[in-house]
């Protein structure tokens, strides 16, 4: 079976430009020869040969009719749509600007959590996260009078 | 008559960049050939090489400025056409995980055993190996479709797959090995 024996690298390159006739004449004649003293090379050969001519189909030679029009007709198109990506790029922006607001804010929220709770300076993790001073309405009014 | 001079691919890049659009067309007609038969030898007929051939030419149309000559024009355009063919190969892939596990009988011959004088037709055959190079993995039939389909030679193959030789050499012999098990009634009808 094919490479069965796991050949080198080397020998299926070789093998494989022996059944392309791609060898040099040299090396053909030293390939043959070594064919003829080692049959599991030979097996190989054959496999190959045999797998070669398996997945030999016919070569596409086109996307068929029209294909250039159709690319053109899409550039063209792509053309008229700059103005289009000009919003696609606002969005873009803005929305890589919102994530990284919302991570801030994330990151500023979690810090005052832990700092204003630690120093007991919040009575609520709301206060916390605002880092808002702890005020009583009683407070809050005796200040605005 | 004297026969028009063909403009070289070097002053159809000089003339696509500052704008002609025949120009560009011309390229693509020049073109179409080598990618198609790449892209085809990958993925197969229909529809998703079509849309991978026209991706290949607008990024070549994007691009074009930034390609500076180190390789030709046809290695520049199959090189685009092949990540955009390896990419569509991983997705199918993807797509194809979310309903069968890949590895479910993954060596199950594709072709029914031959009876007596039964011979495929070339259509037939050609599904065979289709679906045959569809169960092996992206990388490695990149590999079988260059260097065994295309017949581009070991190097040329690493090149455009940016690879080393002997990657190229090992993915081939696995491929290969996994198409003989896949295909095992087809080559016994071939010996």
């Amino acid at each position: 079976m094919l490479l069965r024996g796991e050949k080198m690298p080397a020998d299926q390159e070789t093998l494989l430009r022996y059944v392309e006739g791609s060898l040099p004449d040299a090396e053909r004649r030293a390939f043959d020869a070594r064919l003829a003293g080692e049959p599991s090379l030979q097996e190989a050969l054959d496999a190959l040969r045999g797998l070669r001519s398996a997945l030999r189909t016919p070569r596409a030679e086109s996307f068929g009719p029209y294909f250039c029009e159709r690319v053109m007709q899409r550039l063209h198109d792509d053309g008229k749509a700059t103005g289009e990506s000009f919003y696609r790029g606002l969005q873009w922006i803005f929305l890589r600007t919102a994530t990284a607001s919302f991570v801030a804010a994330v990151a500023f929220a979690s810090y005052n959590a832990v700092t204003y709770q630690s120093l007991g300076a919040a009575s609520s993790l709301l206060e916390a996260v605002f880092g808002l001073p702890s005020v009583s309405l009683a407070d809050a009014l005796s200040w605005s009078m | 008559m004297p026969h028009a001079v063909e403009p070289t691919d070097e002053e159809l890049v000089a003339r696509a960049r500052s704008g002609d659009a025949f120009a560009f067309e011309k390229i693509i007609r020049r073109y179409e050939g080598q990618v198609a038969a790449t892209v085809i030898s990958m993925m197969g007929r229909g529809p998703e090489a079509e849309d991978i051939g026209q991706e290949t030419f607008i990024r070549l149309h994007a691009y074009l400025h930034k390609y500076r000559g180190d390789a030709s024009l046809g290695t520049y355009i199959v090189r685009i056409a092949i990540n955009q063919a390896l990419k569509a190969l991983k997705r199918r892939q993807r797509q194809r995980q979310w309903f069968v596990r890949y590895d479910a009988e993954p060596d199950r011959p594709v072709a029914s055993p031959m009876h007596g004088d039964q011979v495929l037709d070339v259509r037939e055959r050609e599904r065979l190996v289709r679906s045959a190079l569809d169960k092996i993995r992206p990388a490695q039939r990149a590999v079988v479709a260059l260097r065994m389909l295309e017949g581009y030679s070991t190097r040329e193959t690493a090149e455009m797959l940016n690879i080393p030789e002997g990657t190229v050499m090992s993915r081939l012999s696995r491929g290969l090995k996994q198409l003989e098990t896949l295909l095992g009634p087809l080559l016994s009808e071939n010996s």
